[in-house]
């Protein structure tokens, strides 16, 4: 360290600056690792039941967390509240239809999302929920804080660093 | 008194940027008004993990209904479609895509750098559809030459005449092997192919390559948040003798004087004030003959089977390349004219849409195709329609107080037609290659969202069927000039930068010599 810092003197910079990362910054949390947000879309039951859909869509898988883990429900609730109207029906009306099939056991209640790939997207407004909850879900899980730490040992790519334009005036 | 410059010089992307290289290196007093601030892209943006963003990523819902493109990283960067309001027929969505900064949207374009060819300019002689430009190729050649190095444009020299050679950097890497498989197979099918044609550098974008120079000479002055509203006029002289612009900030009204105005606000918005000043329409087409370039994105995801399970071998994927019109050039197609090209790439991983399961099922499969991905996206040629129109929307402003437009563009049967013969050629190109079709579609995305609106203040020889003349010079106003996207006649298939670029190149060496000769 000492001589560290008489090289970095005999070079002129100060050892103060040659010292400093720009890479770590103070440590600050953000709300979402500490605490849990309010419900303000789904009602709490409703929520769970939008939550076991997430686990049976996106479950963790070797090492992976899943949509629980990363707490996926409870963001996509945060987004829907500010969605627009035709997003906001798709949900709710979705979900009150996988409350229903649900009891019939999961296979029963996803057998929609067995339908081929076509850009056009599934016809029923319950198919089209469910391949919009899949992707949202997958996505939500894949951007959590939780998705990065897991998978920060197993490569870079995976923690989703990204160059982000900070608000201009 | 404030200085009376020689030109004034509106907008600071592409076009606008090319034309202040220009005149400042031959002497002229520019004054240049952009929309936007004065940002340094490296400052203005900083690396962050996605799980920080508070919309994890997927962004603030609503904020960008029409911008596709934007996510939570670059939200910032676009032009805010609230304060920049525009509409469209319910039935006919129009997606417009701005950026309003000094820059322009080279700050963020993609750099594909192809030159248009007299299958674009001499178009009508060829197929009889539309009308010619009043250039041909020989006339604007001279201009690419000169573009291409100051871009350092990267590329392969082909002799393929439908996309021209240039002075490139050139491009000799090697090809992966589903890469040169895949090659093969084009050229069994007699489909041409070649690397991509690109600006190189960190940042390729006028505001590093072209403003820096030009306010070296000392004859740029750059105002930056100053909204163009409209320009004067003196009916004495039949000149434009300036533009009234507001503080984007302030919302202060000024007016600046010049001896020349250049337009080069892009596009629609260079028409947009031309329709705000009632300017340079004697012909009744300014705002006419919209059109773009097709996009039909991922128009065929495929799988290269060797390499599924991670197994594939250090050689075998990566990397893609261009294929160039093909259709329509020697022989005729039964159900559309012009062509298309597309973009190839591979080793990308299929997104779950594409795939019928879910839970540990989807898992296996999105860890089976890791990688594994070939896809092609096609970009067709739009013929111009007189009905396809922006006009002036009066019942809306924008945050400025500015009537805003009204835009109109559908795509036709030609263009559907193309779009469906895209498709399956490029099925049968990635059969024979031996890949796996994971899905394929012919639905473009809505007009403009390619990001490549041209026309509407077009270039002709006749002034009763066009804006401009071939010196992008408006025929109503000698010293009026427009040299952005907006002066196409027809478009082609190809990226339009590096010929709008190279249009105004040539438009403010016009100018300049107008000036010269006392013409202006
Ligand atoms: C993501 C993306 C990818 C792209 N990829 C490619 C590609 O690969 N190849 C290609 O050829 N093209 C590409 N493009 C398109 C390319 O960026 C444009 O063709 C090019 O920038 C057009 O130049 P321009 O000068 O006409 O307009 P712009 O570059 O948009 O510049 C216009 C300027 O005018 C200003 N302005 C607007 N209205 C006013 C007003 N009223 N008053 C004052 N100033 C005003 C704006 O603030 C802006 O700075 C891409 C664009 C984007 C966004």
């Amino acid at each position: 360290m000492q001589r560290r810092s008489i090289l970095y003197s005999l070079l002129g910079v100060a050892p103060a600056l040659a010292w400093q990362d720009p890479q770590s910054p103070l440590p600050t949390s953000a709300a979402e690792a500490v605490s849990m947000g309010l419900p303000k879309f789904f009602t709490v039951p409703d929520l769970e039941a939008f939550a076991a859909l997430g686990d049976a869509l996106i479950p963790p898988y070797d090492g992976r967390p899943g949509a629980r883990e990363a707490e996926a429900a409870d963001f996509l609730d945060f987004l829907l509240a500010q969605s627009p109207t035709d997003i906001q029906s798709l949900y709710r009306g979705g979900l009150a239809t996988w409350k229903l099939r649900s009891k019939a056991g999961v296979p029963a209640a996803l057998k929609e999302l067995s339908e081929p790939w076509s850009h056009a997207g599934p016809s029923t407004p319950y198919a089209k929920f469910l391949s919009a909850a899949k992707i949202a879900f997958y996505q939500a899980t894949l951007n959590s804080r939780q998705w990065a730490s897991a998978m920060a040992t197993r490569s870079r790519a995976a923690s989703g660093i990204g160059s982000y334009w900070m608000p201009i005036e | 008194m404030k200085t009376k410059y020689d030109v004034l010089i509106v907008g600071s992307g592409a076009s606008g940027g090319m034309a202040a290289h220009t005149l400042t290196r031959l002497g002229a007093k520019c004054v240049m008004l952009d929309a936007g601030p004065l940002i340094d892209p490296e400052k203005q943006r900083v690396l962050r993990p996605v799980a920080d963003l508070p919309y994890r990523g997927f962004g603030k819902p609503g904020r960008f209904p029409h911008v596709t493109q934007a996510n939570e990283f670059s939200a910032n960067m676009w032009a805010d479609e609230k304060q920049n309001p525009y509409s469209y027929d319910p039935e006919d969505p129009y997606y417009w895509v701005r950026i309003r900064l000094v820059g322009g949207k080279t700050l963020a374009w993609g750099r594909a750098s192809w030159r248009l060819s007299d299958y674009e300019f001499k178009g009508k002689d060829h197929d009889g559809y539309g009308d010619n430009w009043p250039i041909s190729y020989a006339d604007l050649a001279p201009f690419y030459d000169r573009v291409e190095p100051l871009f350092r444009v990267s590329g392969r020299m082909e002799g393929f005449p439908q996309i021209p050679d240039g002075n490139f950097l050139l491009d000799d890497s090697k090809d992966s092997e589903c890469v040169q498989r895949f090659l093969a197979s084009c050229r069994n099918a007699q489909v041409p192919t070649t690397k991509q044609r690109r600006s190189t550098g960190t940042l390729a974008s006028s505001l590093n390559l072209l403003l820096p120079t030009a306010i070296e000479t000392g004859n740029l002055t750059l105002v930056p948040n100053a909204v163009v509203r409209e320009l004067s006029y003196d009916r004495k002289t039949g000149r434009v003798t300036g533009a009234h612009f507001v503080d984007r900030i302030s919302k202060r009204e000024f007016h600046v004087e010049a001896k020349a105005v250049i337009l080069g606000a892009s596009t629609l918005e260079s028409t947009r004030i031309l329709l705000n000043s009632n300017l340079a329409n004697s012909s009744g087409v300014l705002g006419r003959y919209l059109f773009d370039q097709f996009y039909v994105k991922n128009i065929v995801q495929a799988i290269v089977p060797e390499a599924r399970g991670g197994k594939a071998p250090r050689t075998l994927m990566g990397g893609g390349g261009y294929i160039p019109r093909f259709r329509n050039l020697k022989t005729k197609e039964k159900n559309f004219i012009r062509g298309y090209a597309y973009d190839f790439g591979s080793g990308n991983s299929p997104g779950p849409q594409y795939f019928n399961a879910y839970g540990e099922e989807l898992w296996k499969k999105l860890a089976d195709t890791q990688g594994s991905g070939f896809n092609l996206t096609a970009m067709g040629e739009v013929l111009p329609r007189y009905d396809s129109v922006a006009h002036l929307n009066k019942q809306k402003t924008d945050a400025w107080g500015i009537p805003v437009l009204h835009l109109k563009q559908k795509y036709t049967a030609n263009e559907f037609n193309m779009a469906k013969d895209a498709m399956n050629t490029a099925e049968e190109l990635c059969r024979a290659s031996g890949f796996e079709i994971l899905a394929k579609h012919w639905e473009m995305v809505p007009p403009g969202e390619s990001i490549h609106e041209l026309g509407t203040c077009r270039m002709g020889n006749n002034p009763k069927t066009s804006v401009l003349n071939q010196w992008n010079q408006t025929h109503d106003i000698q010293n009026l000039y427009v040299v952005d996207g907006g002066a196409f006649v027809s478009g082609g298939s190809q990226n339009p930068t590096l010929t709008i670029l190279a249009l105004t190149l040539r438009a403010s060496e016009h100018l300049a010599e107008e000036m010269k000769q006392n013409k202006i």
